[in-house]
């Protein structure tokens, strides 16, 4: 607990300077709130505008956890298929390196083409742009079991599901769970991007919905309100994968 | 402690067991007979095909020519690193070759424990590889290895990484195990005083491309920790050592880098 007080305060201190400093700036020129709104005025708007906000909130939430969830299930399985086999690693290796170049956040549109507008197509683009992550890590833990450790298990008779359950597969623990660490944040990017496209208006809007219909009627400081909620969505994502992981790895080092 | 009991012990045979790596030679054909609860030595330089024949021997790997007949059944084997799995705790290392046979774990459980117990680590059962000192993690290694009582057990240098007093007390704790269990024991090896120390027979091996040059019988007055001091000791030593004929620089050592630092003595 020290420890965490101890390397949590210096950001800390350094946000507050930060938001002070953006405060005084604000006030001292003058500038008007819907190009650049006060950190007080977000504040304002963030409570004024609690229980709306709130449903917002759980919606986007839903979303990113939702989509982060399939990618882990669906990434470690993928992994796990493309690690088995040489042949289809070297297929698979190059056309996963083509993919990283292919903008997806841009197959948004289309998912509500599968999915319909609303929560299903958020949580569908969260788990496409936090999926390729998941898998890559993956595939290298699993392809860096120590050999001699695969030679112990084939000594002992093991056959390669077991052998992928109870040594592979823990082995790349780590791995796994850095993807999934940078999937939490890109889990959130692909909830917004998809509440861009397939959210609609009105009582359940979702954050990235509440960013363009505030953009609208010029309030910034609802703007800035939801991407501050956004931003809590994904330190929270961050935090829960990092101590999954610490659970996980607890005793190894 | 529960009964131990015996491992019936399994003879080892090779009949003119070869290797070759890629079209190069690792060894020659090599045929031993390694008797039911021998206690047999393989000491050589690196690279002379050690590591492969034993290898061979667990079934890892088929020789290029000949045979290994074990008896049918699956030895233990030990290595240079112990090999633990850094998730699990001492215990469930121990089990692992239980586990991968389908065992009960209640009965992995009983027989881990005793098994601990027989190397020294009945108490530190729960911990993790990483809380264990080099020597530790060996006697788990090795509980491991006898955990399904095999018939035979085969080390790979399990004592080069550990320090001199770690390696003599693993030594005497091997000695012990093959006493108390009975089983075949193959140990490879590069320390001649070990191998004459711990082994009944002792085979010599020579590299590039390896083969056996002899087996020599050691016959020692005792096998006590002192016996390492006496003639006996040391002229079994001394006939392994001429077999391996290691090389060494013609007319031995320069003596001038040593006699400058005696020179500065006042
Ligand atoms: N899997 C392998 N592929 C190719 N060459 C090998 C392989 N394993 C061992 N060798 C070669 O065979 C020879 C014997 O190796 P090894 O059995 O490890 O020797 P030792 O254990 O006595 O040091 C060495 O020259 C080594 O390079
Ligand atoms: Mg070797």
């Amino acid at each position: 607990m020290k420890r965490v007080i101890h390397s949590l305060w210096p950001p800390l201190a350094l946000v507050a300077v930060l938001l002070l400093a953006w405060e005084t700036l604000v006030f001292a020129l003058q500038i008007r709130s819907f190009l650049l709104p006060a950190p007080s005025a977000v504040l304002r708007a963030l409570i004024d505008n609690a229980d709306s906000l709130s449903r917002s909130l759980g919606l986007t939430t839903l979303a990113a956890v939702g989509g982060l969830a399939i990618a882990a299930i669906v990434g470690t399985v993928v992994g796990s298929i493309v690690a088995s086999s040489r042949l289809l690693y070297r297929g698979a290796y190059p056309i996963a390196t083509l993919l990283q170049m292919v903008p997806l956040v841009a197959i948004a549109p289309l998912l509500v083409i599968w999915f319909g507008y609303g929560v299903k197509s958020a949580l569908a683009s969260a788990a496409i742009v936090s999926v390729f992550p998941v898998i890559a890590n993956t595939v290298d833990g699993l392809r860096s079991t120590d050999p001699n450790l695969r030679e112990l298990f084939r000594l002992y008779g093991a056959d390669r599901s077991t052998t992928w359950w109870k040594l592979a597969l823990p082995w790349a623990v780590p791995n796994i769970v850095t993807g999934l660490r940078i999937a939490s944040g890109l889990a959130v990017i692909g909830a917004i991007v998809g509440e861009f496209v397939s959210g609609y208006a009105g009582a359940d809007a979702p954050l990235g919905v509440v960013v363009l219909s505030s953009l609208r009627e010029a309030r910034t400081d609802l703007v800035f309100a939801a991407v501050a909620l956004g931003a809590l969505v994904g330190f929270t994502l961050f935090g829960a994968v990092s101590a999954l992981g610490w659970l996980l790895m607890r005793g190894r080092t | 402690m529960a009964d131990t009991g015996r491992s019936p012990a399994a003879g080892i045979s090779f009949e003119g067991v070869s290797m070759t790596f890629a079209g190069v030679r690792a060894f020659e054909p090599v045929s031993l007979d390694v008797k039911p609860g021998a206690f047999v030595s393989i000491v050589g330089t690196s690279g002379c095909g050690k590591t492969t024949l034993l290898r061979i021997a667990a079934g890892l790997i088929a020789p290029s020519e000949g045979t290994v007949n074990l008896g049918g059944a699956r030895p233990g084997m030990c290595f240079q690193d112990p090999r633990l799995l850094p998730w699990r705790n001492s215990l469930d290392n121990v089990t692992l070759p239980l586990e991968l046979a389908g065992i009960s774990p209640d009965e992995r459980q009983d027989r881990g424990i005793e098994m601990l117990r027989m190397v020294g680590m009945g108490d530190a059962w729960n911990r993790m590889p990483v809380q264990l000192s080099g020597g530790m993690r060996m006697r788990v290694g090795l509980a491991r290895a006898l955990v399904e009582r095999p018939p035979a057990l085969l080390l790979d240098e399990p004592c080069s990484a550990l320090d001199e007093i770690t390696r003599e007390t693993i030594n005497e704790l091997l000695a012990d195990l093959w006493k108390e269990l009975g089983m075949t024991v193959v140990l490879v090896t590069h320390s001649l005083a070990e191998a004459v120390y711990l082994g009944r027979q002792v085979v010599v091996m020579t590299g590039r491309p390896g083969r056996v040059v002899s087996v020599h019988g050691i016959h020692l007055p005792s096998r006590q920790p002192e016996v390492r001091t006496t003639v006996e000791f040391a002229q079994a030593l001394q006939s392994i050592y001429r077999d391996m004929t290691l090389p060494r620089p013609p007319g031995g050592i320069a003596p001038s880098s040593l006699s400058k630092h005696a020179g500065a003595e006042p």
